[in-house]
Parts: structure tokens; C-alpha cells; sequence
């Protein structure tokens, strides 16, 4: 089973999610898997690109490391995780189960240290670039 | 609050922004416009330039260095939410490693589980084989409910005796 089709089997057996986006800490696409009721927007690089800061910055509040941040909209829920190098989006709807989106990273455990060793391999060849 | 940050942007540098009235810093401010610039200038306070008075050239640097490195942890510290434009800065960049990303992943054959983890009730191959697998024997069962009723029984017979008055007066004045 690829890397993608494991996502998207976790996406079609967990109700309520509509995308699961995947990105370095900069907000660079790694992977995406999404359902035809998805709100677009959210995976444009302007709306999970800002994550990384503002995960960042709410650090520096004084309660330690920003882990996780939940963002509820009127039709959609956005939980976004921040595991390092490596961060995670999950789109759903608004009466979604929002705790079960929060287990979704355990659920990602499998294939999270192949996304950190992609992550880290694009950038050493940036760095040498 | 934002008496606060004003005070923590330029705790360093010279006291040039408090002569700025507080109404001109709003939140799209940058508390630090230019932190090389701050590194240069002197410091204002008693016990430092007592030290630039008597201090060597040598002591001069090490003080420049320790300054530099509390700007450094003072610009790492403060909560500036201008920087979240910085992140889509460079789009060459962004496509050229979403491209690199999109590549390896369609090439990579690693092995990912086939199975979804966290399945509280999983289906087993071979159904009829658990079915027709042979029952308990008859002496076992005999003795299984022996023992339930022994035990049954004895939760039955279980009693309390009372050896002390049920009801106990404090003494309570009245």
C-alpha cells in the first residue's frame, strides 16, 4: 500500500473529515488527500503556511511548546498539528467529532518517520544547492 | 500591553522610543525595525557605561557580545505577528520543493501498513474453523458450575454480625 493510498484510506474511515494535508514546517505540500466537499481554500499555501507561525509564536505565551491548534469556522474545522519538521491539517466539518481528529496523528505514526527522512532529504539538497 | 512591548523592543538600544508617543505603535509596528542597527548603539544605563569608562577594547567587544546576545533572546522572545508574511516569501522555492516532495512520494515503495490501526472489533479469516472447533468437555463445564454456585453460595451466606451499638450518641450539647 503506497504512502497516499494509507492516507486516504484513513480520510474515507473517519466521519466527518474532508482533507488531510500534510506539509513541511515552511508549508510546503508533501501530501494531500481530500473528499469532493472540501473547502479548497483551506490547503492553499496562504491559509497552512501561517501555521508554523503562528505555532511559533504562541510557544512564546509561556505554557511551553504549541503542539496543536483547533480553528472552528461557521461550516468547517481545521485541527493542525505541529510534529517538528513535518505538520499535519485535518479538515472537517463542523459537527465533526474535533477528538477524533485529534487522534489522528497516532493514527499517521507509520508513516510519519519516512515523511521526516523525505523532509530531511529535500532540504539537505536545498542546503547544497 | 503595549506599554509592555514598546518597553521590551527597545530595552537595549537607546530610549529614543520613549520620546515616541504610545499611540503611533499599533499592532502592525515592528517592535525591533532594525535590530543591527540597535546593536551598535551604546547603552544608556549607569552600570554599563561605567564599564565603556574604564573598560578596554577587549572589554568592549565582550560587552558587545553579551549585549548582542540578549537582543538576540530578547528578538526570540517577543510574540511579533507581522512575521507571519514572511512565510510565503519565496514561491520559486515553495514549487521547486513541492515538486521535489510530490516526485518522491509517487517513487516511494516503503512499506506502509496495509492494515488501519486502532479497529476495536477485526474481522478473522477462517470463521467456520472457530465455529466447528471442538466444545469444552462435559466434566469441565460440571466443575465450572459447581464452582459458580459454591461461589454464589457462599456471597449469599455472607453476614454481619454487630457486636457494638448500631447507634452511637455523640455528645452534643444542646
Amino acid at each position: 500500500m503506497s504512502m497516499r493510498k494509507y492516507v486516504q484510506s484513513l480520510l474515507d474511515n473517519t466521519p466527518g473529515l474532508l482533507a488531510i494535508v500534510i506539509t513541511d514546517k515552511d508549508g510546503v505540500l508533501i501530501l494531500k488527500v481530500c473528499s469532493k466537499d472540501n473547502p479548497e481554500l483551506s490547503q492553499r499555501s496562504s491559509y497552512v503556511a501561517p501555521f508554523a507561525s503562528a505555532s511559533d509564536q504562541a510557544s512564546k505565551l509561556g505554557l511551553g511548546r504549541n503542539q496543536t491548534i483547533v480553528c472552528l469556522y461557521d461550516k468547517f474545522q481545521v485541527v493542525s498539528m505541529n510534529k517538528g519538521n513535518v505538520h499535519m491539517h485535518f479538515v472537517g466539518v463542523a459537527t465533526g467529532n474535533t477528538g477524533d481528529f485529534l487522534t489522528m496523528d497516532s493514527q499517521l505514526e507509520p508513516i510519519m518517520p519516512s515523511l521526516e527522512e523525505l523532509v530531511n532529504v529535500v532540504r539537505s539538497q536545498g542546503d547544497v544547492l | 500591553m503595549t506599554n509592555f512591548f514598546v518597553k521590551m523592543g527597545c530595552c537595549c538600544g537607546k530610549n529614543e522610543d520613549e520620546d515616541r508617543p504610545y499611540e503611533e505603535a499599533d499592532e502592525r509596528t515592528r517592535l525591533l525595525a532594525d535590530p543591527v542597527r540597535r546593536t551598535s548603539n551604546p547603552v544608556t544605563s549607569e552600570a554599563s557605561s561605567s564599564l565603556y569608562k574604564a573598560g578596554s577594547p577587549l572589554q568592549k567587544s565582550d560587552e558587545h557580545q553579551a549585549l548582542s546576545a540578549i537582543l538576540d533572546e530578547t528578538v526570540r522572545n517577543i510574540i511579533d505577528v507581522s512575521q507571519m508574511d514572511n512565510t510565503v516569501s519565496d514561491q520559486h522555492d515553495h514549487l521547486d520543493r513541492t515538486k521535489k516532495y510530490t516526485e518522491r512520494i509517487q517513487n516511494s515503495m516503503q512499506a506502509v501498513p496495509t492494515q488501519l490501526p486502532c479497529l476495536a472489533l477485526k474481522d478473522i479469516a477462517n470463521v467456520e474453523k472457530a465455529l466447528a472447533a471442538p466444545s469444552h468437555f462435559v466434566s469441565d463445564y460440571s466443575m465450572m458450575l459447581q464452582a459458580c454456585n459454591a461461589c454464589s453460595s457462599a456471597v449469599k451466606n455472607i453476614s454481619v454480625h454487630p457486636r457494638d451499638d448500631l447507634l452511637v450518641t455523640f455528645a452534643v450539647r444542646a
